[in-house]
C-alpha cells in the first residue's frame, strides 16, 4: 500500500493537462484551489497506515492474499459491503468533504461482475483483462476515477440522434491494437487526485447506440485527455491566504470536465466496445453501489454539520431553549436514518456469478432517494440554529484589522466566555457545508450525484413488487378466498 | 435411479419474490420419482437446496455448513438468473448432475460426496 507522502509524491510525476479559470495549471498538487480535494484523498492513504482505523480501510485482496486499501477491493461479503459504508462514514467526518475515492471503488466492483457475466455468455475476454488491471490497481494502491455522465447534449435524445456525436464518448476507430475514443464526460468527482479513469457508459444503448457501449481504462495523464477544473461556491475565498472564512482550511472535493480527444486504448484496456445489451446493466450496477456509498459518507458530512450547529448553539447561548434540542434532535434522526438505509441495502446484499457481492437495490436506491431529501433539512436545521450572521459576518481581515477588529470582536461575540474568532470558525464552517465550497457535496452532489432523484424512482418502481403486496392485502381482506 | 437424501432449506419467508412453495413443491415430486428423499430445513442430507425469496438469500447466508448445494435467492440460481417457472426444472436438473456423479465416483471405488462442480459452503 502506498503512504500518505507516496501518495501525493505520485501525483506529482502525473503530466496531467489541468485548466483553472482559464489558465493552464502546472502544478495541481500545490494550486491553492485544488490542494484541499488532494488532503482529502490522501486522507484514504493516511488512515490505512493508522493501525486505529485499518479494520474498516484495509482489506485482503481476494486475488493475492495481500492487504490492500479497501478502495481497491472487491466485496467478498456482506460484511465488506457493511464495512464500506462504515469507511466512509469515518472518512467524511474526518475530512467534512467529499473525498473522492468511491466512485473508482464503486466502478470496478461493477465492471467486474459485468465483464464476467459477458464473458460467461458472449465468450469475450473482458474480464481476464479487468482482473490484470485490478490486480496493478491493487499492487500500486491507484485512485481510480469512475467516468460515468456524458455531457448528453439534448436530454430527449439519445446518443446517435446528437447532433454533437462527441456529446457521449464514443469509438471512432478500431484496430488490430485497441480502439480510438472521442467525448468528454462531465462532473468528475477527483480527476485531477485519480492516477486512472475507468469509463463506463452514461446509459442504456441500443443497437443504434452500439459505439456508445464502451467501457475502458485510461491513465489520467494519457494522450489527447484534458480537464477543465469546475467552479465552486466562495472557492476563491482559498486564493485569499486566510484560513476563518474558508470554513474548512484543509479539506474539500473537486469536479472538473475531462474531455477525451481522439484517445488511443490498447485492447488489453477496453472492458466493453459495442456490446449494447450489457450496457444497462453496468449502470445499474454502478449507481447501486454509488448510491449505497451516499448512505455512509454524507452521513459522516453531516455528523460534523450537527456537530457545528451544536457547537454554534453553546456559543449564541441558545444551546439550553427546547427547540433548538429538538432540532439537534430532528437533524440526528434524519442522518442515522440515511445510515440505517446504507447499512440495510449493505446487510441485505448477495454474491454475484464472479463472486462480488452486489447491494440490495432497492434498498440502495431507497438510500439515495433519502439523501436527496434529508442533507437539504439537516443543512436548513443547521441555517436555523447558526443564525443568520453565517451570512453576514464581515471577513477574517476585518476581525485583524488593528481598529475595526475592535469592534468584530465586540459586537460579533455571543456568550463573554467564547471568543469571537471561534464563533466566525464555526460559522464559517456552517456556511461552507451549506452554502460554499463543500456545499457541492453535500447538496447538489446528494441530489444529482449517482443519478437525479428521478432515476432512483425508476428502480424503485421496477423492485416495488405491487402484485406481491396485493395479493397480501387480498388475503387479508378475505377476496378469493371464499 | 438414486437414494440420495436432499434438503430444502427455507429462508424464513418474509419479501418472497418467487412462489417458494410452488417450486418446493414440484422439486419434491420430481426428486421422489427419482427415489431421492426430499426433507426439509435439514443439514443431514447428501445435498441443500437454498431456497430464498429475495435476492438476500437468508437460506443461506447464516448457515455455516459446509455441504454440497444448490442456492435459489429469488429468481436466480446460483448467482445466474433464472426465469421463476424454469427454477424447479433448472434445480432437478442440477440434482440429478450431482447424483450421476455420485453414482459414478461410488462406482469408481472414491466413494467421496464431493462433487466439484456444486457450491458448498
Ligand atoms: C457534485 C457532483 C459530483 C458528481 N460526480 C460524478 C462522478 O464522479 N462521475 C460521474 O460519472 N458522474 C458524476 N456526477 C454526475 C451525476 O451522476 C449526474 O449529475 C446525474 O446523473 C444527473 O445528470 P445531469 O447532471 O446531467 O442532470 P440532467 O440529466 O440534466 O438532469 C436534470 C433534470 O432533468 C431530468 N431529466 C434528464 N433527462 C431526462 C429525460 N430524458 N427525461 C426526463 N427527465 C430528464 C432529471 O431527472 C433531472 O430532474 C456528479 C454530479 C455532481 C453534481
Amino acid at each position: 500500500m502506498k503512504t500518505a507522502a507516496q501518495y501525493e509524491e505520485s501525483l506529482r510525476r502525473l503530466n496531467l493537462k489541468v485548466y483553472l479559470q482559464g489558465e493552464r495549471v502546472e502544478n495541481p498538487v500545490d494550486h491553492p484551489i485544488i490542494r484541499p480535494s488532494m488532503n482529502s484523498v490522501k486522507t484514504t492513504y493516511a488512515l490505512a497506515e493508522d493501525p486505529l482505523y485499518q479494520d474498516l480501510m484495509t482489506a485482503t485482496s481476494h486475488l493475492t492474499g495481500k492487504k490492500i486499501n479497501r478502495f481497491c477491493h472487491l466485496h467478498q461479503s456482506t460484511d465488506d459491503l457493511v464495512k464500506k459504508i462504515k469507511m466512509q462514514r469515518l472518512l467524511g467526518q474526518k475530512t467534512a468533504a467529499c473525498f473522492q475515492r468511491c466512485v473508482g471503488m464503486d466502478a470496478i466492483n461493477a465492471v467486474d461482475s459485468v465483464t464476467f457475466e459477458m464473458d460467461q455468455k458472449l465468450g469475450t475476454k473482458y474480464h481476464e483483462r479487468f482482473t490484470q488491471f485490478l490486480l496493478k490497481m491493487q499492487e500500486e494502491d491507484w485512485t481510480v476515477d469512475g467516468a460515468m455522465t456524458d455531457p448528453k447534449g439534448d436530454r430527449g435524445l439519445s446518443p446517435s440522434q446528437q447532433t454533437d456525436p462527441d456529446l457521449y464518448v464514443h469509438v471512432t476507430e478500431r484496430t488490430d491494437d485497441g480502439i480510438v475514443v472521442r467525448g468528454a464526460k462531465a462532473h468528475q468527482t477527483g480527476a485531477l487526485n485519480s492516477h486512472w479513469i475507468l469509463v463506463m457508459p452514461t446509459s442504456t444503448m441500443r443497437q443504434e447506440d452500439a459505439d456508445y457501449a464502451l467501457s475502458f481504462v485510461a491513465p489520467a495523464d494519457g494522450k489527447g485527455i484534458f480537464y477543465i477544473y469546475g467552479r465552486q461556491s466562495s472557492d476563491t475565498r482559498k486564493l485569499e491566504g486566510g484560513d476563518i472564512d474558508v470554513g474548512n482550511k484543509q479539506f474539500g472535493g473537486h469536479e472538473a470536465l475531462m474531455v477525451f480527444d481522439d484517445v488511443f486504448i490498447p485492447w488489453e484496456n477496453v472492458f466493453m466496445c459495442g456490446e449494447y445489451e450489457f450496457s444497462g446493466v453496468l449502470v445499474e450496477r454502478f449507481a447501486g453501489y454509488h448510491r449505497q456509498s451516499y448512505g455512509g459518507c454524507k452521513v459522516g458530512v453531516g455528523d460534523v454539520l450537527i456537530g457545528a450547529a451544536a457547537v454554534a448553539a453553546d456559543y449564541n447561548g441558545a444551546a439550553k431553549a427546547s427547540h433548538i434540542k429538538d432540532k439537534l434532535v430532528e437533524m440526528t434522526h434524519l442522518n442515522e436514518t440515511l445510515y440505517a438505509c446504507g447499512i440495510a441495502c449493505s446487510a441485505e446484499g448477495h454474491k454475484t456469478a464472479s463472486g462480488t457481492y452486489l447491494i440490495n437495490m432497492l434498498l440502495a436506491n431507497v438510500t439515495k432517494q433519502n439523501v436527496t431529501r434529508f442533507p437539504y433539512e439537516i443543512a436548513r436545521l443547521a441555517e436555523d440554529i447558526a443564525g443568520g450572521l453565517m451570512v453576514t459576518m464581515p471577513s477574517e481581515k476585518d476581525l485583524r484589522h488593528p481598529e475595526i477588529g475592535k469592534v468584530v470582536e465586540k459586537y460579533f461575540r455571543g456568550v463573554a466566555s467564547v471568543p469571537t474568532e471561534d464563533r466566525m470558525r464555526i460559522l464559517r464552517l456552517i456556511e461552507n457545508l451549506t452554502l460554499g465550497t463543500a456545499a457541492v457535496g453535500y447538496r447538489t452532489e446528494s441530489m444529482h450525484g449517482a443519478g437525479s432523484p428521478q432515476a432512483q424512482r425508476i428502480m424503485i418502481a421496477r423492485q416495488s413488487n405491487p402484485e406481491r403486496k396485493k395479493e397480501l392485502a387480498k388475503a387479508i381482506a378475505g377476496i378469493g378466498t371464499n | 435411479m438414486s437414494d440420495q437424501r436432499v434438503s430444502i432449506n427455507f429462508c424464513g419467508g418474509c419479501n418472497p419474490w418467487i412462489n417458494r412453495q410452488e417450486i418446493a413443491q414440484e422439486v419434491k415430486r420430481l426428486l421422489s420419482q427419482d427415489g431421492c428423499v426430499v426433507v426439509f430445513n435439514s443439514y443431514e442430507a447428501d445435498l441443500v437446496i437454498y431456497l430464498s425469496g429475495c435476492s438476500s438469500n437468508c437460506a443461506q447466508k447464516f448457515s455455516s455448513e459446509v455441504i454440497p448445494c444448490v442456492v435459489v435467492a429469488a429468481a436466480s440460481i446460483d448467482a445466474a438468473a433464472v426465469e421463476e417457472q424454469k427454477i424447479a426444472a433448472e434445480i432437478v436438473a442440477r440434482v440429478r448432475r450431482f447424483c450421476k456423479r455420485m453414482e459414478v465416483s461410488m462406482g469408481s471405488g472414491h466413494g467421496s460426496n464431493r462433487a466439484d462442480n456444486f457450491s458448498r459452503r
